[in-house]
């Protein structure tokens, strides 16, 4: 079971009302969408009906470093910089103000432009701001 | 960049859910705000041209100062407020779902079915004054 507002180890990372924060089965940079895997720990999201990675849980608001735990947002604004934003939506310069975004056919990637499954994310409010929806995918 | 959480006037309390944006119009509480891809100012969210809503008003937008945009929790508003962003008179009806109305800074409780606008849930009535705010990415509706 995910260990709802734990803070992610012993890092001084702060808690956010809408995160929990799951063991990490892979490492990842912030800013990565998450889902949980069969083995009950936290993968890399994707647009794809094969293995659940499309149900996403989260965005990761800490590093994910294998076997320990990170903080996962699943709602409300996630605040990272531009460089942060581009490492895992594929951007220069951060997010587009009122674009939305999809999970991608990339593990661990956000796309603005949204595939053949399409899994909403959320929409951007600043260049280093997502207001995070997260939803079932609307063709799974 | 948002300011989150900063009432947008003396005595405004702030709410959880909120972020307060500038905005490029004036418009009433209640009205679906959407972001613009320039300025990332706020403006009334519009279902014939965008996928997208972020918060409905939960004050008044007035051109270049900020305004508190609630995207979660539920939002009242009086009947006449609600009203005023295409309820109808006697405001919300409980129980149905509204959605971004084809009119810019609108809210329908009948989804639009133009081809090429977008289907983008706003929330759902949980008595005349009070919307469950329930934002959702919108879906395009097809050609045919």
């Amino acid at each position: 079971m995910a260990d709802f507002a734990q803070t992610a180890g012993s890092a001084p990372t702060l808690a956010h009302p809408s995160t929990f924060a799951p063991v990490a089965g892979i490492g990842f940079p912030v800013g990565t969408p998450v889902y949980t895997s069969s083995a009950g720990v936290a993968g890399k999201a994707a647009a794809t009906l094969v293995g659940g990675a499309a149900f996403c849980t989260g965005l990761a608001r800490s590093q994910g470093i294998v076997t320990e735990r990170f903080l996962a947002q699943y709602a409300d604004v996630l605040e990272l910089t531009a460089a942060e934003w581009d490492a895992v939506a594929g951007t220069a310069g951060g997010l587009t103000p009122g674009a939305p975004y999809y999970l991608s056919d990339t593990p661990g990637q956000i796309t603005g432009v949204s595939p053949v499954v399409k899994a909403p994310i959320g929409t951007a409010i600043s260049a280093t701001e997502l207001l995070i929806q997260i939803t079932f995918p609307l063709n799974a | 960049m948002a300011d989150h959480n900063t009432p947008a006037g003396p005595g405004v309390k702030a709410h959880p859910s909120t972020f307060s944006p500038v905005a490029a119009f004036d418009y009433p509480v209640g009205t679906p705000v959407a972001i613009d891809d320039d300025g990332g100012l706020a403006g009334p969210a519009n279902a014939a041209n965008e996928p997208t809503c972020v918060g409905l008003a939960r004050t008044r937008g007035v051109t270049g100062e900020r305004t508190i945009t609630q995207y979660g929790d539920v939002l009242q508003l009086t009947a006449a407020e609600w009203n005023t962003v295409g309820t109808g008179a006697g405001g919300l009806l409980d129980g149905l779902a509204y959605y971004l109305s084809e009119t810019p800074g609108q809210i329908t409780a009948t989804p639009p079915v133009t081809a090429q606008s977008w289907v983008v849930p706003l929330g759902i009535a949980v008595s005349n004054t009070e919307l469950l705010i329930l934002l959702g990415i919108g879906t395009l509706v097809p050609i045919g």
